[in-house]
């Protein structure tokens, strides 16, 4: 009986797998996103790349006005077309 | 490059160098002037209102900016007064220390260090970690030595025999949890998330990873729920309520009484301290698993009640002086002796502390405690 739970007691200690330091923070995206957002009312787009905090690559629009947020799926067209001509023309500015 | 294997796409070019990029109306008005057939991308607004949502974690932030600051400051000053002064009196026993005692050491050096990280994490909280990658890396020890430690003393106050048991239990434990910590050397890392206002971060950084972690991550939740908290939870159980049957079964009488009253008070603070965190944590899991709905109430609920219930696991280390140390009669007296040494004068506590009278020697009569 005792032996018995001493090995058991072996057996806690070696799988104890996450401790008290878990993965902060999550995705800030509810789903895969809308797949394309009208240009003109668009006041800023932030691409949020993987981090820690989520395995995802995000695209979050901010629109025009009060300011409403809204994620934009990252693999559709709209998304692709739009950060390819972003970063073209970012780097022909630089 | 782990979420799109298309070599065309765009988002590849930047990745591992910043974690954001951002276009503002500057940029974006010329995109629109020269592609006006984008006119008939039809979102208006109101139309995608089930779509796309976003799910900020400011909220979370603000709450763990004040919650976590406050409250592990209280902590670290109970705790580090509780087993400051359990090893105070342990010093000056030197000599005649029973096995109860070297249990109570363990528990007393293993309850400091975590404390000892606590502000290390309320700074985190507050305004980010700022003390590079190497603290991170030794900060992040689990708080489980504290567990095992507890439960190593319920299996020794059953077993009552052999206390070079107790001896090497406590060292394994020690010798577990360090190698148990290999993964944290590994993945731990102080790094910026933009996700997270672009703050710096002590974290486990498992990018590299991410093409299998999610089973790997499910996998590893269901072990830590049973073998970190279920197993520990019914080894505690089962060798207190043999412990509580033995003594029911003795004589009668007021220090009964009493060893029946610390017994209760150290499973219940085991499950007071643990029992909220890992309903979290399951909950949490569940959450994963899509078996709850997935709003941002959920979420932000789920991140709070995380702060909350970790702190409380905390709270633990502060209890254990209380639980294990103070309730012997012989702990007591030399506290007291060692205070009025230091010039203090309580005289309350000598009174009621030298009426009462051992609770270990009832319950563990042979671990020839000194209680």
């Amino acid at each position: 009986m005792r032996s018995a739970a001493f090995i058991l007691l072996a057996c806690l200690l070696f799988i104890d797998v996450e401790g008290m330091v878990l993965p902060r923070g999550r995705c800030q995206c509810m789903d895969t996103g809308v797949e394309s957002i009208k240009p003109k009312l668009i006041e800023k787009v932030e691409v949020l790349y993987p981090s820690s905090s989520c395995k995802n690559l995000e695209i979050i629009v901010t629109l025009k006005g009060e300011g409403e947020q809204r994620c934009l799926n990252p693999s559709s067209h709209f998304a692709q077309n739009f950060v390819k001509k972003m970063q073209k023309q970012k780097r022909s500015r630089e | 490059m782990f979420f799109l294997q298309d070599d065309w796409s765009p988002f590849t070019k930047n990745m591992g160098v910043d974690t954001k990029m951002t276009f503002t109306t500057g940029d974006i008005s010329s995109f629109f002037d020269e592609n006006t057939t984008y006119e008939d991308y039809n979102y208006t607004e109101g139309d995608t209102c089930c779509v796309g949502g976003v799910c900020t974690q400011h909220s979370t932030m603000r709450f763990e900016a004040v919650f976590v600051p406050a409250l592990y400051s209280v902590l670290l000053v109970l705790g580090l007064l509780g087993n400051g002064l359990v090893l105070a009196v342990l010093a000056q026993l030197r000599r005649g220390w029973s096995v109860t005692d070297t249990f109570i050491l363990h528990l007393a050096v293993a309850d400091t260090l975590l404390l000892l990280t606590l502000p290390f994490w309320a700074k985190q909280a507050a305004s980010g970690w700022s003390f590079g990658t190497p603290v991170c890396k030794m900060a992040g020890r689990s708080s489980s030595l504290d567990r095992y430690l507890s439960i190593v003393h319920a299996v020794q106050m059953y077993s009552r025999k052999k206390p070079w048991l107790v001896q090497t239990s406590c060292l394994c434990v020690w010798v577990f949890c360090l190698l148990l910590s290999i993964p944290d050397w590994v993945f731990l890392q102080a790094v910026a998330d933009a996700r997270r206002d672009d703050r710096v971060e002590c974290v486990h950084v498992y990018t590299l990873y991410y093409d299998s972690s999610k089973d790997w991550r499910l996998g590893s939740r269901l072990l830590y729920h049973t073998v970190g908290f279920l197993l520990p939870s019914a080894v505690m159980v089962v060798c207190y309520s043999c412990i509580l049957f033995r003594l029911h079964r003795g004589s009668q009488g007021q220090q009964k009484q009493k060893a029946i009253r610390v017994i209760l008070a150290l499973v219940a603070a085991f499950f007071v301290s643990w029992t909220p965190y890992n309903v979290t944590l399951m909950v949490d899991t569940l959450h994963d698993r899509e078996a709850i709905e997935d709003t941002c109430g959920t979420r932000t609920a789920l991140d709070v009640s995380r702060a909350v219930t970790s702190a409380l696991g905390y709270m633990h280390c502060c209890l254990n002086p209380v639980l294990y140390a103070f309730v012997g009669v012989k702990f007591r007296r030399h506290l007291v002796r060692m205070l009025k040494v230091l010039g203090c004068k309580l005289k309350g506590q000598v009174r009621s502390g030298s009426r009462r009278s051992s609770v270990w020697s009832q319950s563990g009569n042979t671990s020839t405690s000194g209680f």
